[in-house]
């Protein structure tokens, strides 16, 4: 007799998981025995096509535990600084050449500024479908990283998350709504 | 941590397992028909790329190997191919692939958005939703390989056939809200199916 189950697609939000010590000893454990995790489910580890145990691995070297915290521009940053929303044309994730200057400030503020970090949060506008548009929405926050990656900013300093078209700016159903949900905001860690 | 993962929920006991956390996109889980298999988007090694992971073995196998965007895998009702979205043409298209893996081919060619296809359960025919005008379902042959649109939209998404191959289910935009619909595989009879206050989104039917 077929076991109903059923799968749930959960986004963690921030604080929520920490899968504690470093990954291959929590990979490790998980493979062999099935962790609980933070929401008490277990976490039976995958094994990849030469049967090495797969671990779950932390995104990014920005800690939860506030480090970087203030360490943004501030609310009331002048000029480009200030500007913290890169727009995207409809089903593209290419960044359009007036957004450069804008990615080029935080660069250098990155740069200048060794505590600070950011999360790039992609987002689409809701047409189409949903899963197409988490990858999408990732697609838009890594192009915006790479840039600032090229600009010498390195990657632990840089997260990316992707909500698709679950968090829009803008709620209406036309064109203008569309615009500005098309969109990778640049979030400064402890702002 | 803010993170996506995919878990495993058994209704009886309430018992979680998580399956997939990995660094990027866990999303998109789908059962094989034989409930042995999970099919799944990882973007973990560059791009998101369609994954198997068999759960007996707890081996996970990756199916699609691109630069482009590889999600929404849906299973043939044999468990021997997979459908998925990939935009590897420029935009978002259906292509077919064997469960065993092997280079994947390409089922639309009308129109420059074709996403979120699944199975009639003949297995014969997908539902997907075509955009250019507007975004509507569509019901494709696969081996004659014609496409009829069956939906007006503008924002009609997720579509789901029902059991007995003849009905399609999918969510609307209506009075600023999403809702139900559902509309016959020739397209013939269309109706909105009334439902409580607030959205409703990616309807399923049950198997039975």
């Amino acid at each position: 007799m077929k076991k109903w189950v059923l799968i749930g697609l959960l986004v963690a939000l921030a604080g929520c998981k920490n899968l504690g010590e470093k990954p291959s000893e929590a990979g490790e454990e998980a493979a062999r025995a099935g962790t609980a995790d933070a929401e008490g489910a277990t976490t039976q580890g995958l094994r990849g096509e030469e049967g090495e145990v797969l671990y779950e691995v932390e995104t990014g070297g920005i800690a939860e535990d506030g480090a970087g915290a203030g360490a943004g521009p501030g609310a009331d940053a002048g000029g480009l600084l200030a500007k913290r929303t890169i727009y995207f044309a409809f089903d593209s994730a290419q960044v359009q050449a007036e957004d450069i200057p804008v990615i080029e400030a935080h660069a250098a503020y990155l740069l200048a500024h060794p505590q600070a970090g950011v999360v790039l949060e992609g987002h689409t506008d809701e047409r189409g479908s949903r899963e197409y548009n988490i990858a999408l929405a990732e697609a838009r926050a890594k192009a915006v990283s790479k840039l600032l990656g090229l600009q010498g900013v390195a990657d632990d300093r840089l997260r990316i998350v992707s909500y698709g078209e679950e968090k829009p700016a803008a709620m209406g159903h036309d064109e203008e709504a569309w615009r500005q949900n098309r969109r990778v905001e640049i979030v400064y860690r402890g702002e | 941590r803010r993170s996506s993962a995919v878990y495993i929920q058994t209704l009886a006991t309430g018992e979680r397992e998580k399956v997939a956390e990995f660094s990027g996109i866990n999303g998109a889980p789908t059962w094989s028909p034989d409930g042995g298999r999970l099919a799944l988007t990882l973007s973990k090694d560059g791009s998101p790329d369609i994954y198997v992971a068999d759960l007996t073995s707890r081996r996970l196998t990756r199916l699609t190997r691109s630069f482009a965007i590889d999600t929404e895998p849906a299973w043939s009702p044999d468990g021997k191919s997979l459908v998925f979205t990939s935009d590897r043409g420029g935009s978002p298209q259906i292509y077919t692939i064997s469960a065993a893996g092997g280079n994947p081919r390409r089922l639309t060619f009308e129109g420059n958005y074709n996403a979120r296809a699944t199975f009639s359960p003949d297995g014969r025919r997908l539902a997907l939703v075509h955009g250019g005008n507007g975004y509507r379902i569509a019901v494709l042959d696969i081996e004659e390989g014609g496409m009829r649109v069956l939906t007006p939209g503008p924002l009609d998404e997720s579509p789901s056939f029902a059991p007995n191959g003849r009905m399609i289910l999918y969510a609307t935009q209506a009075g600023g809200r999403g809702q139900l619909a559902a509309v016959s595989v020739d397209g013939r009879v269309r109706q909105r199916l009334k439902t409580e206050e607030g959205d409703v989104r990616e309807p399923a039917w049950s198997p039975f």
